[in-house]
């Protein structure tokens, strides 16, 4: 029986997507970052500056080559931010959420503020710093918001028109949650589970739809 | 209820009378049905028909106003019998109706005089015995008009789908006749001998038909075309796919033609097609990478949901409609909105 296939274009996204647009986006800012520190050192070669060896001192070559080091390292602690930030305020997708087919929008549907966009990033270090747990939150909240996306009023959707493979999704939901159902059906009540979930878990097959 | 058992206004009240199901005429059913369907849908057909006709051909444009010829006898006759045909059925509805009327009230009459004596217990048995009869012809009428409208839509439908077949059916004994097929082919001989013998008429035919089956073809059956095409079609991938050497033959010939054509005479088309191939490759990977991730995003948030014992998700919830709304809208279309909205304040 073929399952019945919906678009999900301005559902809220998940998180192995929005992970992988996170590593297609920190790929480009490495490599940004990489490619400029290899031309500026070349750069600085040029005119004396060895940025790799230079002691900083009291000499003016060494004053020099500290402020071009301290330059390096102000872009590379800024570009990221920078990026990130100017993306979702002008576009409101990051080049690796584009490719991913994403967009972020407030949750009142505006488009992001630079005021906004800079309060989502700060989230993002937050959710970071709670060892990651801020970003795995995106698969356990149930519009599918993180950390930062909580502490900016922000959401992440589909802005493309995405199909799942429901047959596939189907047969694991019930092969994850029947046996555990049958063993203890009261304790799935007790977590808000309705009659249309428990029918759900008692049938023979997989559901039409999920 | 059951679907043989309906409802009927009797006496006063609704009561359910059983559908008589009647083994023995099964068969005399199925031919009735059959007889009464192809009656409606025919007289149906044939009633369509004739309104298109007569919208196309009014009677007003055929009429003959101009001074009557000298006509015989004979055609007057034929003339007033028509006419009578024509104009009977009004003439006779109005003394019919006056008839049951009168039979109505005097039936009226006949009770309100009777009546009081009939209400004598002496008479009761009688009475009794004639209220028992009224019932069960009421119930006999009921039950019939029940049947007429139940059995009309099915009888309706049992024609149509029958019909066409018992057509293909006679046809095809026809075909299988050896008299006939000797008829035919002498037949098909002597036009043949026709056709070579007369060219331009063949030709001229030929044009008027395709052209008039091609105007036909478009307007009334595309769908119909469309399904010959594709079973065309895939009888034409099968036969490529069972002979692949005859495909690849033709398709490096053409392909090394279309290669020359390419090279010497277009070589800007050869870069258009290339850079247009690597936006569509990178366009594809796009396309699979976010299918799987769309796939992966569900099932990775399951398995999350099921490890922390949350119950799973039965329908992803959707944003709200302001954020849909956007969400539809294409990157250009939000980056203009707001640049108007900024230019408005």
């Amino acid at each position: 029986m073929s399952e019945p296939v919906y678009s999900l274009r301005g559902h809220y996204a998940g998180f192995v997507s929005r992970l992988i647009a996170f590593l297609i986006d920190r790929g480009i800012i490495f490599s940004l970052i990489a490619i400029v520190a290899v031309v500026s050192s070349y750069l600085f070669q040029l005119v004396g500056l060895d940025v790799a060896t230079c002691q900083i001192g009291p000499s003016v070559p060494g004053i020099a080559c500290g402020s071009a080091r301290m330059l390096l390292a102000l872009f590379t602690l800024t570009f990221a931010p920078l990026y990130t930030i100017t993306f979702w305020t002008l576009a409101g997708q990051t080049p690796g959420k584009y490719f991913l087919g994403l967009r972020i929008f407030c949750m009142d549907g505006e488009p992001l503020t630079l005021a906004r966009s800079t309060r989502r990033y700060v989230g993002y270090i937050l959710s970071f710093l709670a060892f990651g747990f801020g970003f795995l939150w995106i698969t356990i909240d149930d519009q599918r918001q993180g950390f930062h996306d909580i502490f900016a009023n922000t959401c992440v959707v589909y802005s493309w028109d995405a199909f799942q493979n429901q047959r596939l999704i189907n047969r694991l939901s019930l092969k994850i949650n029947r046996s555990r159902y049958l063993q203890n059906p009261e304790a799935f009540y007790s977590r808000g589970m309705t009659e249309a979930d428990a029918d759900y878990f008692s049938s023979e097959e997989p559901p039409s739809s999920v | 209820m059951s679907k043989s058992e309906k409802p009927i206004y009797l006496d006063g009240e609704y009561k359910i009378v059983p559908r008589r199901k009647d083994p023995d005429l099964a068969a005399y059913h199925s031919l009735v049905r059959m007889i009464v369907g192809s009656i409606l849908v025919g007289s149906d057909e044939l009633l369509t028909r004739t309104r298109a006709w007569e919208k196309q051909h009014p009677i007003e444009e055929m009429m003959d106003d101009g001074p009557h010829k000298q006509e015989s006898d004979i055609v007057l006759l034929r003339h007033l019998i028509v006419g009578a045909i024509f104009h009977g059925p009004q003439l006779i509805s109005r003394p019919v109706l006056s008839i049951a009327e009168t039979t109505d009230r005097v039936l009226n009459l006949a009770g309100n005089l009777v009546g009081p004596f009939m209400r004598i217990p002496l008479f009761r048995p009688a009475q009794k015995r004639w209220r028992a009869s009224r019932h069960k012809v009421e119930a006999l009428v009921a039950y019939w008009v029940e049947t007429g409208r139940q059995e009309e839509p099915y009888s309706k439908a049992m024609a149509q789908d029958l019909i066409p077949q018992l057509i293909d059916d006679v046809v095809l004994s026809l075909s299988m006749n050896e008299a006939i097929q000797t008829l035919v082919q002498v037949q098909a001989g002597m036009y043949l001998k026709h056709i070579i013998d007369n060219p331009t008429e063949v030709d001229e035919l030929v044009r008027t038909v395709a052209d008039r089956y091609i105007a036909y073809l478009n307007t009334d059956n595309k769908d119909a075309v469309q399904e010959l095409v594709r079973i065309q079609v895939s009888a034409y991938l099968d036969y490529a796919k069972s002979n692949p050497e005859e495909l690849e033959a033709l398709v490096q010939v053409v392909g090394d033609r279309y290669l020359d054509y390419l090279q010497e005479e277009n070589p800007e088309a050869i870069a258009q097609i290339v850079q247009g191939q690597s936006i569509g490759l990178v366009g594809e990977i796009a396309d699979e990478v976010r299918a799987r991730t769309v796939t992966s995003d569900s099932v990775v948030e399951m398995f999350m949901r099921s490890l922390l014992r949350r119950p799973a998700r039965q329908e992803l919830p959707l944003p709200p409609t302001e954020v849909l709304e956007q969400a539809t809208m294409s990157i250009e279309e939000v980056i203009r909105r707001r640049n108007l909205e900024k230019r408005n304040e």
